[in-house]
């Protein structure tokens, strides 16, 4: 059956390696925007919707959207196919490409570059915000909005507070209260911007338009075509601190399917002074000068409390900012490797703080009104605060290798709301490292189980 | 490591991305789509892949990760490429339409796995890193693939 199996599938066609080159070649357009991009993300949860923007047509150097509705995060939604009280409400999107410029092939996002030079020139972005939204709070690296005026329509370029390179604009579409970020390339002029602007027109869609493409699922109990991103169940097993957790590995080197290393917990300490520890164990992705005083202490950080959207008239908006005191946890965590070979373990513990419910499952706390939709933002760090023994390599904050038959302490070190401490607990999933005992849950792939130690 | 080493280890798993993404989306376009965001979620997250020799493991499960999303939204609209798709399609992307059709056939876990296995050549561990499912699913989903397939194929 192997013989007959391995040959079963075609050649990979040249399109296919085509869009490889290109994602290859957009990503290398993207490494100086990355972090921007990545925080925008981010940001995004806290007032907009965003679509994706499919290709339909192209009508000469007109080019034709539909726009669809498209999940991110756990609340990403489409609004250009906005519920309304009569049903939906379909707009399309025309963009006349300037000359000289074309849209960059099999990208998920709107996306021109010039086309001599392949240089990146604009993306687009066009989301719908409450009322009552802040402009300034949308983006991150903001220091303030400046109102211009681009091709007739009302806009506001933003003023970074540190420059990257790439100029970001939002252009109000007023006749279809959409608001379109977009981003221009370095090298673009005033002129070349203008116009690709002016190039920008929407219109009223119909259903019929739209059945070209796709239609919507008649899902009566959905009709906010909200997708949640939380299909990924996770099962919170309880384990009692001194259980010992072991972790099953396979090196590709020596094709050995049988590397072990256990853990268990020692120690957990609490405080809310760094003083004690060890500067090289702190992730330097902290900025110090934030978080503690000139003594060492932590200090509060801020809690923002959600009232999620319905994603189609609502916008997700702060209630709430919370000051909470911080505490550091501190764990103590032995790791031996029972394996003949080094092996290296991904840090697989982090900080949740749970809530147990009547029937013995948990949930997270961060959940304050599960009907109302209104949660909040972590309470724990997801990020590993400090670790006692990590990788030489500074930019990777992870335990090092683990030479063979070695046993070694580590001190894990995770920032968390003090209030919140009697709910925290060490969570331990399956993620790449696999847990071979306790025996690992399988429920599908989508659901993982969640080993869990309280850390009070 | 650089966009360049990148580049190289992506085109190395070329192939792999196609038939991977192939099997579980049967569509070219859908495929495409998810390798292309597969691609660049694998560079804009490089900084959290520890060991470069995973790469092509690490990647395949970015990849399938991005194919599930894609199956997540397909759940939600009907495309009319559902109605249309044919084998003898130029999405088909079996050479032998006979044993594609019974690849195509078996359910979805099931096929993914037996992909990743007989075609791709992974081990075991390989897949059960990539899907983050225990040795053991790995082995039984095999096994019931196996099982189809003989049926079938003789």
């Amino acid at each position: 059956m192997n013989k007959k199996l391995q040959n079963v599938f075609k050649s990979t066609p040249q399109r296919f390696h085509s869009v490889i080159d290109s994602a290859i070649k957009e990503a290398q357009q993207n490494t100086a925007s990355k972090k921007s991009k990545r925080v925008f993300m981010r940001v995004v949860i806290v007032a907009t919707i965003i679509v994706l923007l499919a290709s339909v047509t192209v009508v000469g150097t007109v080019k034709l959207f539909m726009v669809e509705p498209q999940k991110s995060g756990d609340y990403g939604i489409s609004m250009l196919v906005s519920k309304k009280s009569d049903g939906y409400e379909y707009i399309k999107m025309h963009i006349e490409i300037p000359d000289g410029f074309e849209e960059v092939q099999n990208t998920a996002r709107a996306k021109y570059h010039r086309k001599d030079s392949g240089e990146y020139a604009f993306s687009i972005l066009p989301m719908r915000i409450k009322e009552d939204t802040k402009l300034e709070n949308i983006e991150t690296n903001v220091k303030e909005l400046q109102e211009i005026e681009i091709a007739s329509h009302k806009a506001y370029k933003i003023i970074p507070v540190e420059e990257t390179g790439i100029l970001r604009y939002y252009v109000v579409f007023e006749n279809v209260d959409v608001l379109m970020l977009i981003y221009r390339g370095e090298t673009i002029t005033d002129a070349e911007f203008e116009s690709f602007v002016r190039g920008i027109n929407f219109s009223k869609g119909t259903k019929e338009d739209h059945d070209e493409f796709y239609e919507l699922t008649d899902n009566k109990d959905d009709n906010t075509i909200m997708v949640s991103d939380k299909s990924n169940k996770h099962d919170y097993v309880e384990l009692d601190l001194d259980t010992e957790v072991v972790f099953g590995l396979y090196s590709e080197l020596s094709g050995n399917n049988d590397l072990r290393v256990n853990s268990k917990i020692k120690d957990i300490r609490i405080t809310d002074n760094i003083n004690d520890l060890d500067r090289n164990g702190i992730n330097s992705s902290y900025n110090l000068d934030e978080i503690v005083d000139k003594n060492g202490k932590l200090l509060p950080d801020s809690v923002k409390i959600w009232q999620k959207g319905d994603g189609v008239n609502t916008a997700e908006e702060v209630i709430r900012i919370d000051s909470e005191e911080q505490s550091l946890v501190l764990i103590d965590m032995e790791f031996e490797n029972t394996s003949d070979e080094d092996v290296q373990l991904y840090i697989p513990h982090r900080l949740s703080t749970l809530k147990k419910e009547s029937d013995g499952s948990f949930v997270p706390t961060a959940i304050i009104d599960k009907d109302k939709n209104i949660t909040a933002s972590a309470y724990c760090d997801t990020e590993i605060f400090y670790l006692s023994d990590h990788g030489e390599s500074e930019k990777r904050f992870y335990i090092p290798v683990l030479k063979a038959k070695e046993k070694k302490t580590i001190t894990i070190g995770i920032r968390c709301c003090t209030s919140q401490l009697s709910n925290a607990y060490i969570t331990l999933s399956g993620v790449f490292d696999s847990v071979v005992s306790p025996e690992y849950r399988d429920y599908s792939d989508n659901e993982y189980t969640y080993y869990i130690f309280k850390v009070q | 490591m650089d966009i360049n080493t990148f580049a190289v280890l992506v085109s190395d798993s070329e192939d792999t991305l196609y038939r991977v993404s192939m099997s579980m989306l049967k569509n070219e376009h859908d495929a495409m789509d998810a390798v292309h965001n597969a691609v660049l979620k694998a560079y804009e997250n490089l900084h959290k892949l520890r060991n470069d020799e995973y790469f092509k493991t690490w990647l395949t499960r970015i990849l399938i990760n991005e194919c599930k999303l894609e199956i997540r939204k397909q759940k939600r609209y009907v495309y009319l490429e559902d109605d249309t798709f044919d084998i003898s399609s130029r999405d088909n992307p079996y050479r032998d339409i006979e044993i594609g059709e019974v690849i195509d056939g078996l359910p979805p876990k099931i096929r993914l796995v037996v992909v990743m296995y007989y075609v791709e050549g992974y081990s075991i561990k390989d897949i059960k890193m990539a899907l983050r499912i225990p040795e053991g699913t790995v082995k039984s989903r095999l096994s019931k693939g196996r099982k189809i397939l003989k049926e079938k194929l003789g």
